[in-house]
């Protein structure tokens, strides 16, 4: 059945991504054109030239934007409006509903993050691109050569962390959404009350751990009294990171399992 | 074979309002049931607690002897009085999802329907009207072969032929193994489709009875007792 | 179209009626088929269940008989179908005598009446 879901939802959203990744390639496309052509001594040209960056960073920021609220939109009009009538209905469980759409809602965000980069990379193509990669690639050489593999396992890390942070941004959006279905009137103001609150709480808790952890002290005085500034630094990245990740995992999994309990037991649709 | 929906001391509060209070309840198998009652008597409840769009506050509500799951949504058919499909689909978009969604959805027979009353599969749901979409509705569910048909409403806001051709797929789809609980107020137009009533007010059954022993004893239409039960 | 059934009577009973009366008019003749259940009940617009129950009547009248493989069909007993007739006849018309009698008419006033009309309908 979740396989059945899965093609379903993509069905039901690509029509919606994929205009707008068309959109963006347009406005990418057109904003290389702009970027390539050179009309010496002309202000109108400059001028203009300067607004489509403007635009095209705006455009960047879009992309994102609208990913996020289609992401929300979809859960949202789906499950917790008149559509929920069919789909809480189906031979399905409701863990099965939530799975489905984060997945493709997190294919769709990956997507985004991929054709956004891509089209950095398009922009800046043939202006120092090539430069800037190579830059990176020796650095990341000389870290090996001095600290052995540390340096790939904090990237790795790292890329984990960013991985995992996706799913749960798009579960915390989701059980604000269910919280926000428990009343009956001001639904989207309680989620994004909700939301918010979730935030708040979370980056508490995250500040409590490390004040009380020790983690922060030895670490910076470390850092700071180091032969080696670099190393310290890379190691200190490392180990926040995982902590990072074991949060993201943890919030993750009980954002799952409190969204899963309210729209099997508490569903209230109207 | 056990009854299809079985209530014993069902109870749903809203907070501190009790919706259904110690609801006990048995339908038996191959009837066509109405459920009757003023509005606010908990026809809806009962019928959400059944397809599993609500949980009971406490007491049991078993269908086919299971409680409400994945294994009964299986085999519970239901309509309800608002349009629930995505009104940017196409018609032969949504039976290909209830095909594959549900085993015992038959294609041919939703598609025979359909071209019965000239309805192109090609169409969105966007471009029809609310009559033509709830008819649309009606065939996806009765194409099922389910053990239970739970219709909340299926008459009302519609026209005196579509009710005709409501009523007509109500019966002709009609399958001796499986149920068809209708919760309605338009009684006068489903009397003689029906088997047997059930009358609910605040909650509770205030009475059950085949819909000819009514008429026997008490030589009235149901449509009369119901408003002499639930006068204002 | 629906067969007209009245809301204070049981619709077995007057579905039964409506079946009794088209084998006495001669709409449904001695040892014709009778569709299935489900065809008549949607012609009637009632459910299967009810119409089921008429038939039964029916066929425990002697009105109907069922043949296991091939279906239902009328009785050929076309004396029984006479006397049914005779007495259905003779319940319209007592009917019809306590209607006159309502309206003030007595048995013998009610006759002169009708061999009047009847003289006018024949000319």
């Amino acid at each position: 059945m979740l396989g059945k879901l899965l093609k379903h939802e993509l069905k039901a959203t690509s029509r919606h991504f994929l205009l707008l990744y068309a959109a963006f390639f347009i406005v990418t496309l057109f904003n290389k054109i702009c970027f390539e052509v050179t009309i010496t001594n002309n202000k109108f040209w400059f001028t203009f030239q300067n607004i489509m960056i403007l635009l095209y960073i705006i455009f960047c920021a879009a992309i994102f934007v609208i990913t996020i609220i289609l992401i929300i939109n979809r859960f949202y009009k789906n499950l917790v409006c008149d559509e929920g009538y069919l789909m809480f209905t189906l031979p399905v469980t409701v863990s099965e509903h939530i799975f489905s759409k984060l997945l493709i809602a997190y294919l769709w965000f990956f997507l985004s993050t991929i054709i956004f980069l891509f089209s950095i990379c398009l922009i800046v193509c043939g202006h120092g691109l090539g430069e800037f990669f190579n830059v990176i690639f020796e650095f990341i050489m000389q870290s090996k050569n001095y600290y052995g593999n540390e340096i790939f396992v904090t990237m790795i890390v790292f890329l984990l962390v960013i991985l995992i942070q996706g799913f749960y941004s798009i579960l915390q959006i989701y059980l604000s959404i269910a919280v926000g279905q428990l009343v009956n009137k001001h639904r989207i103001i309680t989620s994004l009350a909700v939301y918010f609150g979730i935030n708040f709480i979370i980056q508490n808790i995250v500040c409590m751990f490390f004040l009380f952890s020790n983690l922060l002290e030895p670490v910076v005085s470390n850092i700071l009294n180091s032969s080696d500034w670099l190393y310290s630094w890379i190691h200190y990245l490392k180990n926040l990171s995982l902590f990072q990740m074991i949060f993201d995992i943890i919030f993750s999994v009980a954002a799952f399992l409190v969204t899963n309990y309210i729209l099997s037991k508490k569903l209230n649709l109207e | 074979m056990n009854p299809i929906l079985e209530c014993r001391n069902l109870v749903k509060k809203y907070g501190y309002k009790e919706a259904l209070s110690n609801l006990d309840l048995t339908v038996e198998r191959g009837k066509i049931v109405g459920l009757l009652g003023p509005n606010g008597s908990g026809k809806t409840t009962l019928i959400k607690l059944s397809n599993g769009l609500l949980s009971p506050t406490s007491g049991e509500l078993l269908i086919d002897g299971k409680p409400v799951g994945v294994e009964t949504k299986k085999i519970v058919s239901y309509l309800p009085e608002r349009t629930y499909l995505n009104s940017w689909m196409k018609v032969s978009n949504i039976i290909d999802f209830f095909t594959d969604f549900y085993d015992n959805f038959d294609k041919n027979k939703a598609y025979e329907m359909l071209e019965r009353l000239h309805i192109n599969p090609k169409d969105q749901l966007k471009t029809m009207s609310k009559g033509t979409k709830e008819k649309v509705q009606l065939i996806l569910v009765m194409s099922r072969k389910a053990d239970l048909y739970l219709l909340d409403e299926p008459i009302g806001g519609v026209d005196p032929a579509a009710r005709d051709y409501i009523l007509n797929t109500i019966i002709s789809n009609y399958n001796p193994d499986g149920t068809i609980l209708i919760s309605t107020h338009l009684i006068s137009d489903i009397e003689q489709i029906l088997d047997d009533v059930i009358f609910i007010q605040n909650g509770t059954i205030i009475k059950t009875a085949s819909v000819d022993d009514i008429r026997s004893q008490e030589g009235k239409s149901i449509d009369t007792l119901f408003r002499e039960v639930f006068r204002c | 179209m629906a067969w007209e059934l009245k809301p204070d009577r049981p619709i077995y009973i007057q579905l039964l009626d409506y079946i009794k009366l088209g084998i006495i008019s001669g709409k449904y003749l001695p040892g014709d088929k009778l569709p299935s259940v489900r065809d008549l009940a949607e012609e009637a617009s009632v459910n299967p269940n009810t119409m089921q129950k008429a038939l039964v009547e029916l066929e425990r009248l002697g009105m109907v008989y069922t043949q296991r493989t091939s279906g239902r069909f009328i009785t050929e007993d076309t004396e029984m179908i006479n006397k049914i007739k005779e007495t259905v006849a003779k319940e319209k018309i007592v009917e019809f005598f306590e209607s006159m009698e309502k309206l003030g008419f007595s048995p013998k006033e009610t006759i002169q009446i009708i061999e009047n009309e009847a003289k006018e309908i024949i000319l």
